[in-house]
């Protein structure tokens, strides 16, 4: 049965990477629109992957599509922060949409983004293992009593630290991504109401309830808000935006 | 004191033991289109466990107007109601109907009755919006007002990501009190807001002889697109005033002193209004686009005036070896788009990105300073006069500029990298700014990672929770087991236990008149306690030691014990029960002293 499961999971990644090879053929001889479609399947039916999302931005972007391909290369930063070529890539892309990033930037928020929300939550399990690893050291080896205090102390710090940076992340589930150009901004949830703003492809908004086939959206902490059209908007993480 | 204690206790207990109720009023059945009535939903006698969610109806337009809370302690009886205000209305004539709002009030679910809101066609006939979408009150000085100005005057025209500064002033009559909704807000889609001052300046200030309390923002206009668009804003707030136009009775002492006016701004009866505050005939600023030409290969989007403050460079490098370039640029401007400076000659170094901080130098965070700490890597050997670059669009001029720094001295060992190497040397870094290109596509698959953290798992809170548990329980564990194994406590255990046999013993001894085994238990008791008691060997206890700690009777039973030791003669075993009693009072005052010590 075991093996029975590894030769589908090595047949399952061996037809991934043909369509991935496939799809990257397309990208390199111009067929855009063909390769976006591949690493949206792949994607939709695999799960994400770094590679996959980085080269869909880049489909995107060719395809002038810039706000999907700023989703596309913030969520292959969700999964790699210190990516430099998707970092270069996502800085381009805004760059030429005329998007400019209004995230924080001090020295805290730059080390909490510094790892993916899944490796600090790795932290945190690692660093509460330690805790029984300190206290068998302690129980088995009285002498080495000082190593088993110091090993505790730093399982907390990692729990600790690595708690906080995911506390720090955890408003990433409600970001959204706008997708299309000229995205309005309404006063209530109904096409006919009064406008109260534009935001272009690319901007990155804080999304909240759904109503009636809108979202409530803001933007520059709450400096300008309404309801969206919840087709103009992307979850930054995929099905993580806020019940109705 | 503890009356009022108990009064204030049974006051609170009243107010949670009240039944909840809960009921929504409007107030007024009927608006003109375009105009809103309030809607107030009532919570009385218990605490909301959910956000009240209004039911949509279509066209009508609901928006929150936040709550208020009273108290009211009449005859002892105490009250309390939360009321959660919006205004309701509708840019469509019609008869509207506000179903029944479901409210959840300490775990039971409560509902409204159903009401009735008729819309009626506009006087204007035309919809004029609710009166938060612009809408000035009909006296605007009466609530106050909001003016903008441009910190440079003489500018006409921004560009598109450019940020002007601005100061942002609101007046509010200097009797009235305010409360706002948030900062400032751009009108319309053209113009964002930043670096809004958190704590705004107040003072006071006449104008037109009445006296205003003035708020006032500093910040940064920032144009989204080309085009000429009005810079007006809004800023949402509640103005509470004395309502001096309200009539107010003759006064029963019909005397002119209290019937005159100033009498009658004191009695006026207040008037509470939610206003927003819109910059009158706002000023239309031509916001145009950043010329094509001669636009600079490294301009980043940098608008505004900046140059070098310092540029730091180790004298002396080698190849292929990162060195540490450190820069400060100082101006004003949109900092934020500052890019890091490269190293000239663009060709004979490779940079890597690296850190910057905005040091601002005003409120407004438009001036100040932004340093920036690097690597590059010498690709050519020699000696060179090396400076920093970049450029930026100068707004006051129209024009693109390049700044260069001091050019430095420098010696380059090593030999000269060829440009392949370096580019596979650098193959991480992003792409160079002076082509802007996307990095190549990926050509390796990877592996799955999904975006959730390990946090969403069910197991993952008792897998850290059962590991603080587990090293809890080893931790307890093995004190108990240090406390159970420490060699001195095991001796007075088996000690004690020892004691405890040894009277056992002579109590069944002296039961059955065994007089010879009654002596020999109860000594070897008396000394096992004794021994304890003064900290010896049991072997080592004599006569001396019990001396002082019991009665003479029990120094009598141990000098018995001994004599019929040393003699072998058989005792009486009548006498049993007196030397039992002896036995009993002297562990007595063993086990007191051994407890006193």
């Amino acid at each position: 049965m075991r093996i029975l499961f590894l030769l589908l999971t090595m047949v399952a990644v061996l037809r991934a990477d043909d369509r991935f090879a496939k799809a990257n053929e397309d990208y390199r001889n111009g067929r855009f629109r063909e390769a976006a479609e591949q690493y949206k399947a792949l994607l939709e039916n695999d799960g994400p992957r770094v590679s996959v999302l980085q080269n869909l931005g880049s489909a995107y972007h060719q395809l002038d599509e810039n706000g999907r391909a700023i989703l596309a290369f913030e969520r292959a930063l969700l999964l790699k922060p210190g990516d430099a070529d998707i970092k270069a890539n996502l800085k381009l892309v805004r760059d030429r949409s005329a998007v400019f990033p209004t995230k924080a930037d001090d020295r805290w928020s730059k080390l909490a983004g510094s790892l993916s929300r899944r490796s600090w939550s790795m932290w945190v399990l690692a660093g509460a293992v330690l805790l029984p690893v300190a206290a068998t050291l302690w129980f088995a080896r009285r002498s080495m009593c000082l190593a088993a205090v110091l090993l505790a102390a730093g399982g907390v710090i990692i729990t600790a630290g690595a708690w906080w940076a995911l506390g720090r992340n955890s408003g990433v589930g409600s970001l959204a991504i706008v997708v299309n150009d000229d995205a309005k901004l309404r006063l209530s949830p109904f096409e006919n109401a009064g406008e109260t703003g534009t935001l272009p492809a690319g901007r990155e908004v804080r999304a909240d309830v759904e109503r009636n086939g809108f979202r409530w959206v803001s933007v520059d902490g709450g400096a300008t808000e309404g309801w969206m059209r919840s087709g103009d908007i992307e979850p930054l993480v995929p099905q993580n935006l806020p019940p109705n | 004191m503890f009356r009022f204690l108990l009064t204030i206790l049974i006051w609170c207990s009243c107010l949670a033991l009240r039944a909840a109720e809960v009921s929504a009023e409007l107030s007024t059945p009927t608006v003109e289109a375009g105009e809103g009535a309030l809607l107030s939903i009532k919570v009385q006698g218990g605490a909301l466990d959910e956000n009240i969610r209004i039911p949509e109806v279509a066209d009508l337009v609901v928006q929150s107007r936040g709550r208020s809370q009273n108290v009211n302690i009449v005859n002892g009886r105490v009250s309390r109601f939360i009321a959660f205000n919006y205004v309701v209305g509708s840019h469509t004539e019609g008869v509207y109907e506000i179903p029944s709002v479901t409210v959840k009030v300490d775990g039971q679910e409560l509902k409204t009755e159903p009401l009735k809101l008729t819309v009626r066609p506009s006087a204007s006939g035309a919809p004029q919006g609710m009166d938060d979408d612009g809408e000035k009150p009909a006296d605007h000085t009466r609530y106050g007002y909001l003016t903008f100005q441009m910190l440079k005057k003489d500018r006409k025209h921004v560009y598109p990501g450019e940020i002007a500064p601005v100061r942002i002033q609101a007046f509010f009559p200097m009797d009235a009190r305010v409360s706002l909704g948030g900062p400032p807000r751009p009108d319309g889609s053209a113009f964002t807001l930043h670096n809004l001052s958190d704590e705004p300046q107040q003072d006071m200030q006449v104008v037109d002889g009445r006296r205003y309390r003035v708020i006032t923002w500093y910040g940064g206009l920032s144009a989204t697109k080309a085009g000429s668009y009005p810079a007006g804003l809004s800023l949402e707030g509640t103005v509470t005033v004395r309502d001096t136009n309200a009539k107010r009775p003759a006064s029963p002492f019909n005397d002119p002193f209290f019937d005159n006016g100033l009498m009658d701004d004191f009695f006026a009866p207040m008037i509470q209004k939610d206003v927003t505050l819109t910059t009158d005939e706002p000023p239309s600023v031509e916001v145009r686009e950043l010329p094509a030409e001669g636009r600079p290969e490294d301009f980043s989007g940098a608008i505004g005036e900046f140059e070098f403050e310092s540029v730091k460079l180790p004298p002396s490098m080698t190849t292929g070896e990162p060195v540490r370039v450190e820069a400060s640029i100082k101006g004003k401007g949109n900092f934020s788009l500052l890019d890091q400076p490269h190293l000239v000659p663009v060709d004979d170094w490779k940079s890597y990105d690296g850190t910057d901080e905005f040091v601002p130098g005003d409120a407004a965070s438009f001036g100040g300073t932004k340093n920036f700490t690097f690597n590059s890597v010498p690709k050519v050997p020699g000696e060179s006069r090396v400076c920093l670059g970049f450029s930026y669009f100068d707004p006051e001029k129209g024009e693109y500029k390049r700044v260069e720094s001091a050019p430095q001295d420098v010696s380059i060992s090593g030999k000269a990298i060829a440009r392949t190497e370096a580019n596979e040397a650098v193959s991480e870094a992003p792409a160079a700014p002076e082509e802007p290109k996307l990095a190549p596509i990926r050509e390796k698959l990877g592996s799955v990672t999904p975006y959730e953290p390990l946090t969403d798992a069910t197991w993952f809170v008792p897998a850290v929770a059962g590991c603080g548990v587990l090293s809890l329980a080893i931790l307890g564990f093995g004190i108990w087991r240090g406390h159970h194994d420490d060699p001195a406590k095991a001796a007075l255990r088996a000690a004690r236990a020892a004691e405890t046999k040894a009277l056992s013993a002579a109590g069944q001894a002296a039961d059955k008149g065994d007089v010879p085994a009654f002596f020999a238990a109860a000594r070897e008791a008396l000394r096992l306690a004794a021994a304890e008691a003064v900290g010896i060997r049991p072997e080592a206890v004599t006569l001396v030691e019990l001396q002082g700690r019991v009665d003479e009777r029990t120094i009598d039973l141990w000098r018995a014990a001994d004599e019929f030791d040393y003699s072998g003669q058989a005792g009486d075993a009548g006498g049993l029960a007196g030397w039992r009693d002896a036995l009993q009072r002297g562990m007595e005052s063993l086990t007191e002293g051994r407890a006193a010590a």
